[in-house]
């Protein structure tokens, strides 16, 4: 698989904070995967997020995207045209008057001629299934809608690399379904990767690749099933279980002998009839 | 009382004014404000009412809603009217109360100031009536162009306008939700003497500033992260079309001036 | 102290072009002590009524009772004040509420305006704030200099040290990790055990509704939809996602294990330990059949 991002060795300090928010971290982001990285508040998450986009930029260390690094400021602009960043309130990245402008915002700042930038308009706002709103202003959208509208703004750019920073917390369920949904079609169908920065673990276990943050570091990495067969380091990490875990674990204290974690209802109630079939 | 204030309000239509470039309308009124100093009797009076009542007729705004926005003002006009009445002693005397001469030099003088400002403010009116203000601000933002040459910052002043306009809805319902919440522990924003009053906003006012300069934090940051860095190099999805109609709107204008000057009084 | 709402409809900006019906003929009795969860979506009129139960909002036509006070269409300013007292509400985000230069000043804000002593109300500042679970040293900083989660906190502590006899929570816990939320919903339910308060609490999640609460009120296009105990209401899944609810995920497994043995089981408790209890009993060494 080709590697998109590499963060190699970077440690983080914010000029007002006596501690490194991040050590000494190294990891990398494959094309068309689904990445989610998940850990308490304060676990450095979202300061990665920033750093990835050169938003920020690493006290020692180097992070790559593509063939571009953000220690360069001429391609800083090239790093941010790939990753687009949804982030975490709705209200505050819509800056365009209209859905139309605001999806136009990214365009325009890359220089994006204005014919061309019409087509992907309207090409990017259909994605996300908002073009019955596309005169709308922004106080007459749900959060959700916003949120899709920004993902539209992403895509209009044509990036290989979405991150959600924690872009869902705001959101009623059903706003969280619209976004989580949109963003996987476009993993899905157009295979752009995608970073999840989040504290649900129900959407981290449908990620393809998990990554555990504690203080500033990775505890664990691996894929879904891996990550969370360990559940003593999940909570060490601050974090809670998802659901089928937490039964899994009371069902074995109740003597139902589980011989794994399952990770989905459907797995664990297959599991547990099996179980019986064989009782 | 504010829901009848006019000025600065938008009503959508498809009227020939609302279709006409901003920047037309910007130019428009900026004529205009000269043109209304040009009358100075009866019938230079009456044509340029001739032609504020026409362009509200071309406006497709009704007249009555053009009235009830005039009302905030009429204290101004009769205040200016009554001030004109007692301070102009030319003419001759129509009225004698005595103590007070009322002279036809300071009735005609008051009933023309008068007539002007209700023309300044029908006019101006009907530019923000019939113009969105984001295209208010890009109309500003071509026609203030050639300023950028002695480095103005235009384009960071028509951003600036464009993200007012974007976060007032959006402040408006902040404002609402933390006065709720207040009120909710107790705080009451309406009671008491002025001194107490004033004190009462401070519990709405902290919020409001800090979650302002929260929402100016991130949104910065989300303007960073789509490669925002000012207005070089940057293309427009908005682009202003300067038609036919609007030369000629601007010739009427410059005939209505001129129109004026061989009518009006001179000497 | 029990609440009576009868009939209540309100209009949104009555009398314009843009008059929204938010509730319609709205009846509902919540007897003093109860723990009513309301769910819906947003827009279901959820917050409409909660609303009137303060009287932030005044109805457009009915009756609002809260112990002894009546609430009616042009409604006095006066019962107002005092249906402020009785009634606390934490909206949602209350953090953003928070305005004064310590955080004790910010916590006896409420109790002050409703004319406590400032002893009084200093007393109970420091009461509230240990009750929410911080330590008494924070009363002295800036609220700005917290934590997000800390300054939850103090803005719970703000609307708790009012002493209201009934509690409305506004979706408390938006926005906190999985680790936070069930910390402050297990304040709330302790509260309400221990002080003998009202408590409604707005929420999303099915499943706080299904731990905390006794009684659930559905609402749906600002009429009330469904009303009934945790298990009445979690019993029709059908009803609940035909209007895009769904029951709680102990429910959901429940109901798929039902799927495989095909015998009914019983859903009186919606925790994950009464589920695993339930489940267990269906095999050799949980104790019953096979």
């Amino acid at each position: 698989m080709k590697e998109l991002i590499t963060v190699n060795n970077v440690s983080f300090q914010y000029p007002s904070e006596d501690d490194l928010t991040l050590t000494e971290l190294s990891l990398s982001v494959y094309k068309g995967e689904w990445l989610a990285i998940v850990g308490h508040n304060g676990s450095g998450k979202s300061t990665l997020a920033k750093l990835l986009n050169g938003l920020l930029l690493p006290t020692s260390g180097e992070v790559k995207v593509e063939d571009y690094t953000t220690a360069n400021e001429k391609e800083l602009w090239e790093i941010r045209r790939r990753v687009g960043i949804v982030f975490q309130n709705p209200d505050n990245q819509f800056v365009g008057t209209s859905v139309r402008d605001d999806v136009a915002f990214g365009l325009e700042n890359f220089g994006v001629p204005r014919d061309e930038m019409i087509e992907r308009i309207q090409t990017s706002i259909a994605r996300v299934n908002m073009q019955d709103f596309i005169e709308s202003e922004p106080h007459h959208l749900s959060g959700g809608q916003k949120q899709r509208v920004a993902i539209a703004g992403i895509i209009a750019q044509k990036p290989s690399i979405i991150i959600l920073d924690e872009a869902t917390s705001m959101l009623d369920p059903m706003g969280r379904k619209e976004v989580i949904d949109t963003v996987k079609q476009l993993n899905e169908e157009e295979g752009i990767t995608v970073i999840s920065i989040t504290h649900d673990l129900e959407e981290a276990v449908r990620a393809d690749r998990v990554i555990v943050m504690k203080q500033g570091a990775i505890l664990t990495t691996g894929s879904p099933r891996e990550v969370f067969q360990n559940e003593a380091l999940l909570l060490d990490a601050g974090l809670d279980l998802p659901f089928s875990l937490k039964l899994g674990l009371a069902l074995r204290d109740y003597g139902v002998s589980l011989k794994e974690q399952h990770l989905t209802q459907e797995e664990l109630v297959d599991a547990l009839w099996t179980l019986k079939s064989a009782d | 009382m504010l829901d009848n204030v006019i000025i600065g309000q938008y009503i959508p239509g498809t009227s020939v004014l609302h279709k006409m470039d901003p920047r037309a309308k910007l130019l428009g009124i900026f004529v205009f404000i000269f043109v209304v100093f040009l009358a100075n009797n009866w019938l230079t009076y009456g044509i340029l009412g001739v032609f504020a009542v026409a362009a509200i007729l071309l406006s497709q705004v009704s007249l009555r809603y053009m009235y009830k926005g005039l009302k905030p003002i009429f204290f101004i006009v009769i205040f200016t009217f009554v001030l004109h009445i007692l301070m102009t002693k030319q003419g001759e005397v129509v009225y004698d109360l005595g103590w007070l001469k009322i002279y036809n030099g300071g009735v005609k003088q008051g009933v023309f100031i008068s007539l002007r400002l209700v023309y300044l403010v029908l006019v101006t009116s009907l530019l923000t009536l019939t113009t969105t203000p984001i295209d208010i601000t890009d109309g500003l933002e071509y026609l203030l162009a050639p300023f950028k040459k002695i480095k103005l910052p235009v384009h960071e002043f028509a951003l600036m306008m464009s993200i007012s306009l974007r976060f007032i809805p959006t402040l408006l319902q902040e404002t609402e939700k933390i006065m709720k919440a207040q009120m909710a522990r107790g705080a009451e924003f309406t009671a008491g003497p002025i001194k107490e009053r004033v004190k009462a906003f401070v519990p709405l006012l902290v919020p409001l500033f800090i979650s302002s300069f929260k929402r100016a934090e991130d949104l910065a940051l989300a303007m960073e992260a789509r490669g925002y860095r000012g207005g070089e190099g940057r293309t427009r999805l908005r682009v202003l079309h300067w038609r036919f109609r609007d030369t000629g709107a601007l010739l009427l204008l410059v005939i209505l001036a001129a129109v004026l000057v061989v009518l009006r009084t001179h000497g | 102290m029990d609440i009576k709402i009868s009939g209540l409809t309100h209009r949104y900006k009555a009398g314009t072009p843009f008059e929204r019906l938010a509730l319609h003929d709205v009846s509902l009795s919540i007897p003093s002590g109860t723990f009513l969860a309301v769910i819906g979506h947003t827009g279901s009129g959820k917050s409409t009524l909660i609303q009137h139960l303060n009287g932030l909002l005044k109805p457009s036509e009915g009756t609002i009772k809260v112990g002894d006070l009546t609430i009616a269409a042009g409604g006095k300013k006066k019962q107002l004040k005092a249906l402020r007292k009785r009634v606390g509400i934490v909206f949602q985000y209350p953090e953003h509420q928070l305005f004064d230069e310590t955080v004790e000043k910010d916590v006896m804000f409420g109790p002050m305006n409703f004319g406590q002593s400032e002893e009084a109300a200093r007393a109970a500042a420091h009461e509230m704030i240990k009750l929410v679970g911080l330590p008494v040293e924070v009363l002295q900083k800036s609220p700005f200099d917290l934590s997000g989660g800390q300054m939850r906190r103090v803005a719970i502590a703000g609307v708790l040290a009012m002493e209201p006899d009934v509690l409305i929570l506004d979706e408390p816990t938006a926005g906190l990790d999985p680790r936070g939320r069930k910390e402050i919903m297990d304040l709330f339910r302790t509260l309400h055990d221990q002080r003998n308060m009202t408590t409604i609490l707005v929420t999303h999640s099915m499943e706080d509704a299904a731990y905390y609460a006794d009684r659930i009120l559905v609402m749906e296009k600002g009429s009330t939809y469904l009303e009934g105990t945790p298990a009445e209401i979690f019993a029709k899944r059908e009803e609940l996602q035909a209007v895009g609810l769904d029951v709680p995920e102990t429910v959901q497994f429940l109901l798929r294990w039902q799927g495989k043995t095909g015998k009914p089981a019983e859903m009186s408790s919606f925790t994950i330990e009464d589920t695993a209890k339930a489940i267990s009993a269906d095999f050799g060494k949980g104790g019953s059949t096979c």
